[in-house]
């Protein structure tokens, strides 16, 4: 296995709190991980560490010639790491192209790439409206074509909360662009609560709780019940598609009202 | 609703209007018996017209500059050049030397106004710099908080000050607090306020990218390829030098480093290259038509303060540029 990123035991202490305990794991070059765990487990603090912009107090994120994220300069390590974060811009008058346009600040203007990732997203027709007119669902796919008109080839993308406020046809829209970018050899990191989307999309899940690692492996083998219950305090259920795929979620999601 | 307007429009639109202001600067005089004329100067008192005419347009560029790029630094629309202390810390530092001139029997010149002004601005950005810092980077509300704070301290020193002062010298301060574009300043005060306005102008229109780019939430951004401690730290100096350099010349003229920005966003679009030079001309605009206005009214007492002006021509000009973008 080829790895993209890893993290060595990687501490992040907040004041008295720990936000992150010795977290060491391996990201595969040309696979989506799909990091799970409950709010506070520290998967935001884990991304921030992985994409250079939060310094750890202890251990190291590094890329695969060793060198460490976070002692790159910004420049050099946009060429490596493409990152959406759950945080809004400050309030803009920027048109979505523009906002898509800075993807590239770094890494070279490339209008077709702008044009190609407008239309993955679902966003030519809005291309030139103001960002700050748009939903926040629209926005926040404006946020995510940013981010991979960035993407560099053998760079990594990672998505905080990617799906948090999109319908179910643009959801579809990103899963197919996720799919797509993996077919095409690049590393995905991203976070979700979405259990469907994690056994949709994930090749290795990293399951997090009090700022740790808990499981690491494939969905199949980190998502069973028994751990499910316990990290999340929730009893799990099985659901089966009719296509015949099947996963275990919060059994209250799918209860009738 | 498309959004892109060529910033190019509103340049010209800015750059005709500036040109205007010129020669109504040079031209209008206001004679000793209170008539209005419109002529040529006389070579006696041309260089007085001119100076002022170099010194609006420095402070103009400056104070629109600055305002640019503090709004920008401070995600904030409401930031402007003031909101650092600059202008207060000048005030005291001119407060402390009137005190201590008072306290040694000596008159203290006009022009060495300048150094406490200078040296008031400077202690106040320092601190402002030090205590306004998170996480090993500039943090804006806390930027913005300690800015008010150390403001308002400035302020009770300034009122303390006044009231240990004669009161022959307390006339000296208020003038300073009025604001004024000088007809009459130390060319080398002038050429030194000219290259660090141009520098900080240059310097603002170079990180104009990055200023798009910061836009984004900081981590975001530091990931896109841009330094955000870097980023702000130069923001934060070229807009204090700036602050400070219109300070310096005019004392504190309000409301153009606000509104300078505002208006070039509305003319000229959002991206920050355009607009931090639109900043810069509706800021020379709003200073040097203010001071023409200034030239033309009288109610009598003689020209009343700029900083009148540039509040009364710049608010109902702005609102005016808000509303209707707001309904086109």
């Amino acid at each position: 296995m080829t790895i993209a990123l890893t993290a060595s035991n990687v501490t992040v202490r907040f004041g008295s709190t720990i936000a992150l305990r010795r977290v060491s794991a391996s990201c595969a070059r040309g696979a989506t991980t799909v990091i799970l765990g409950p709010n506070g487990a520290g998967k935001t603090t884990l991304l921030r560490c992985l994409v250079g912009s939060l310094r750890p107090d202890e251990g190291n994120v590094t890329l695969p010639g060793g060198e460490r994220v976070h002692a790159l300069s910004p420049a050099k390590l946009a060429r490596h790491v493409a990152f959406h974060g759950q945080s809004r811009p400050m309030r803009t008058d920027l048109t979505v192209r523009q906002i898509v346009e800075l993807g590239q600040f770094a890494v070279g203007r490339s209008i077709e790439r702008v044009e190609s990732v407008l239309d993955a997203f679902d966003l030519a027709g809005a291309a030139e409206q103001a960002f700050r007119t748009l939903s926040a669902g629209n926005q926040q796919r404006a946020l995510l074509a940013r981010a991979v008109a960035q993407l560099q080839a053998d760079g990594v993308l990672v998505l905080d909360e990617p799906f948090a406020t999109l319908d179910v046809a643009h959801v579809q829209r990103v899963v197919q662009v996720i799919r797509e970018l993996r077919d095409d050899g690049q590393s995905i990191i991203l976070t979700t609560h979405r259990f469907d989307l994690a056994h949709a999309l994930a090749d290795d899940v990293w399951l997090m709780r009090d700022g740790g690692i808990v499981a690491a492996g494939t969905a199949s083998e980190v998502l069973r019940p028994e751990r499910l219950d316990v990290v999340f305090g929730v009893p799990f259920q099985r659901v089966t598609t009719p296509s015949g795929a099947e996963w275990w979620q919060p059994a209250s999601t799918s209860a009738a009202p | 609703m498309s959004n892109r307007r060529s910033p190019m429009i509103g340049l010209v639109v800015l750059t005709i209007l500036l040109v205007l202001m010129i020669p109504l600067r040079v031209l209008i005089d206001r004679a000793p018996d209170g008539s209005l004329g419109f002529a040529w100067p006389e070579a006696s008192y041309a260089s007085f017209r001119w100076m002022a005419l170099a010194g609006g347009m420095v402070v103009g560029v400056a104070l629109g500059v600055s305002g640019g790029l503090l709004q920008s630094m401070l995600r904030n629309p409401l930031a402007s050049p003031y909101i650092l202390g600059v202008s207060s810390g000048a005030g005291l530092g001119i407060m402390v030397g009137l005190y201590l001139a008072s306290i040694g029997r000596v008159t203290m010149h006009s022009t060495f106004e300048t150094i406490p002004a200078v040296l008031g601005a400077l202690v106040v950005l320092g601190l402002v710099y030090a205590f306004g810092r998170r996480d090993r980077r500039l943090d804006p509300v806390t930027v913005i908080l300690i800015g008010v704070v150390i403001s308002t301290m400035c302020g009770a020193g300034m009122m303390l000050l006044q009231s240990l002062v004669p009161a022959g010298l307390r006339g000296e301060f208020l003038r300073w607090l009025m604001g004024r574009i000088p007809e009459a300043l130390p060319m080398s005060t002038l050429m030194i306020c000219t290259a660090i306005t141009g520098i900080g102008l240059i310097w603002s229109i170079r990180i104009g990218r990055a200023m798009d780019v910061a836009v984004l939430p900081d981590d975001e951004c530091q990931t896109a390829g841009v330094s955000i401690a870097q980023l702000r730290t130069l923001q934060f100096v070229l807009a204090g030098m700036l602050a400070a350099v219109a300070v310096t010349i005019a004392g504190p003229i309000g409301f153009v480093g606000l509104i300078a920005p505002h208006t070039a966003r509305l003319l000229v679009g959002p991206t920050h290259r355009p607009r931090i030079i639109g900043a810069a001309l509706a800021g020379a605009v709003l200073v040097i038509g203010s001071d023409v206005a200034r030239q033309v009214i009288d109610l009598g007492h003689g020209r009343l303060p700029i900083g009148i002006f540039t509040a009364l021509i710049g608010g109902p000009v702005f609102l005016w540029l808000l509303l209707s973008g707001r309904a086109e």
